[in-house]
């Protein structure tokens, strides 16, 4: 059990500053999951607390120690690569053992370690087998078996299902958070996938071109974005952000429609984020709550429709629609909300007001 | 019809090819069971299974010695390089230093000077330091060959192992040479087989520093001692002694081969894919 403690760490190659100097606190037994957009430095952040990759400038700790300095073996974390990275001329065993015989560990007690962390992960059949005789979920397993039997105070976790198809990807995104609940190590997981990231963490770290957009556990992030990047990161589909101004509580919408909002210190311009579950097509009336739009296309999910919007100048717009009675394509329709959900970005993307 | 005759005459191409390349060597091995005047009758078939030649080589001078010097060096020599080869390319492909590309490729242009050129200057070393007529020498002079390529093809498929492994074992905690003897080694086998094998091949055919660098009969290697065998008199070349010897030193290279033979090709296809 030790907190991971990032003290403004820095990293650059060459003159390309990577990561430009973030603080983070992981507390123990938490799983943190750093998430973003490719190229975000997430990775390399992962890498930098591993040891795989040395800080141009400030402090990591792991529980008491400074182990800015020490290499990986001796940080005391395990680590799960997106490919798996197993040895392929060693048996299943002897991948898991591998570590364990390095540190001279004694026999009796790794054939002990390797046979209960196989039980765990169920692959005690597949002990003798060849990385290459594996399937892809089995193959992760042995991964995470590798992880496990090294006790480490802290699991680094390299988008570990990317590789994976949909169906095994969820069954291990749930193994995964049952080893959460049975570990006391804390974790750390990239994912470039936002469900992973939500489902799993317990605090997210949102990350954009090495800097902290924003941290805090899922449903705080996704009801109170701190900026534009998150409010448009995160959420399926995409948060509609429409440029606005705001005079007397009400939004002017691009394209003449207009929007009341109620009470709000913002005025002038400003950027209006509204979800596409926050959004309803309205049948008729209540025009005061509703502005109208073209309907474009609607994509069918089976227990909701996508539907694509555009305002009178062409701005486009997604509800995330729950009912039956659509007009055709071409058609306009009026759009409301379905309660006092929006959020008010100011001129710099800052979030300045808005309601969950 | 059509079919038949296609491949009738592609069955008489390969047939042509075959015999244009394996018909020197099978003339040398019937050359190497006839003696006497019979040697220049031209023979298809071995007039009489005579081992004489066979048994002369072996009585007339010392030349189970000198296959054994010839194992010797092309032993050593084979050990050597990819011990030195594979210890280099791991440092040529995973460390970041400065001035690896200069150093990669001057270790090409050590293979690119012709044997002759650097005959002289290596004589000179090789008294120096007093190795001249001693297998040292030559292990030490063969080396200026075989540590190129080797060097170069296993820096090549270092560069080819996955990055993440090489992490998994630093986060094991393997130090550099765990890291090059227990992960990187069993996964090059096909490569250092390949790459030993044509180490072994150059030493062992090597002619000319083994002639300059040897003055015994005792210390010399194969090449060489096939090229001194002399007859009774300095008017008769023992064509049939030639061809025995000559035929009993490429056995070794066929059972060596032989052996190697999966792992071998193995080795060229994992480069052919790989790039």
């Amino acid at each position: 059990m030790a907190a991971v403690r990032l003290e403004q760490v820095r990293k650059s190659f060459g003159p390309v500053d990577v990561i430009p100097g973030i603080d983070l606190h992981i507390q123990p037994r938490e799983l943190v999951v750093f998430v973003g957009p490719s190229g975000c430095g997430k990775s390399t952040l992962l890498r930098l607390i591993a040891g795989l990759e040395e800080v141009s400038d400030g402090r990591i700790h792991i529980g008491e120690r400074d182990v800015t300095d020490l290499p990986p073996a001796e940080r005391g974390v395990s680590m799960v690569f997106q490919s798996y990275a197993l040895y392929p001329h060693m048996d299943v065993y002897r991948n898991i053992a591998f570590g364990l015989k390095l540190a001279r560990t004694d026999r009796r007690t790794i054939d002990q370690k390797v046979r209960e962390a196989a039980r765990m992960l169920q692959i005690e059949e597949l002990l003798r087998r060849r990385p290459r005789e594996l399937s892809g979920g089995q193959r992760q397993r042995v991964a995470i078996a590798r992880a496990i039997v090294r006790d480490p105070q802290v699991f680094l976790f390299d988008e570990p299902l990317s590789n994976l198809d949909a169906a095994l990807r969820v069954q291990t995104r749930i193994e995964i958070a049952r080893m959460h609940q049975q570990f006391d190590a804390s974790m750390v997981y990239v994912t470039h996938d936002q469900v992973e990231a939500m489902t799993l963490a317990d605090r997210m770290v949102v990350l954009n071109r090495g800097r902290v957009e924003q941290v805090g556990p899922p449903t705080e992030l996704y009801r109170r974005p701190a900026n534009v990047f998150v409010a448009g990161f995160l959420g399926s589909p995409t948060m509609n952000l429409l440029p606005v101004e705001i005079a007397d509580g009400t939004a002017a919408l691009p394209g003449g429609g207009r929007l009341g909002l109620g009470e709000t210190p913002v005025r002038g311009p400003a950027t209006l984020g509204l979800r596409p579950e926050h959004l309803r097509l309205l049948a008729g009336g209540n025009a005061e709550a509703a502005f109208n739009a073209r309907l474009e296309l609607v994509e069918e999910l089976g227990e909701a429709r996508i539907v694509h919007l555009r305002l009178a100048d062409g701005t486009p717009l997604t509800v995330r629609h729950h009912h039956d009675d659509l007009p055709a394509p071409g058609g306009t329709v009026a759009v409301g909300l379905t309660g006092p959900h929006w959020h008010l970005f100011d001129t710099d993307g800052q979030r300045a007001t808005g309601s969950d | 019809m059509k079919r038949a005759v296609q491949r009738a005459a592609f069955g008489l191409l390969l047939a042509v090819l075959v015999v244009y390349l394996l018909f020197p060597f099978y003339y040398a091995v019937v050359t190497s069971f006839t003696s006497g005047s019979q040697i220049f009758e031209v023979h298809y078939w071995p007039p009489a299974l005579d081992f004489g030649n066979y048994l002369r080589v072996f009585g007339e001078q010392p030349f189970g010695r000198n296959i054994l010097n010839s194992l010797l060096v092309a032993t050593v020599v084979v050990g050597l390089s990819l011990l030195l080869g594979l210890t280099a390319a791991f440092a040529l492909a995973r460390i970041r230093f400065r001035g690896r590309g200069p150093l990669l490729l001057a270790i090409l242009a050590t293979s690119m000077f012709p044997q002759v050129a650097v005959l002289s200057g290596l004589f000179e070393l090789i008294r120096a330091l007093g190795l001249f007529n001693n297998p040292l020498g030559l292990m030490l002079s063969y080396l200026i060959f075989t540590l190129p390529f080797t060097v170069w093809v296993l820096t090549a498929f270092i560069r080819d192992l996955p990055v993440e492994i090489e992490e998994a074992a630093l986060l094991d905690g393997a130090g550099p040479l765990t890291l090059v003897f227990r992960v990187f080694l069993p996964m090059l086998w096909p490569a250092m087989v390949a790459t030993g094998l044509l180490a072994f091949i150059v030493a062992w055919n090597e002619f000319l520093f083994a002639l300059t660098f040897t003055l015994s009969n005792a210390q010399r290697t194969v090449p060489v001692a096939i090229a001194l065998i002399s007859g009774g008199s300095e008017h008769e070349l023992p064509w049939g002694n030639v061809m025995a010897a000559s035929v009993t030193v490429t056995v070794p290279l066929i059972v060596l081969v032989l052996v190697f033979q999966r792992r071998l090709v193995a080795g060229m296809t994992a480069g052919a894919v790989k790039g």
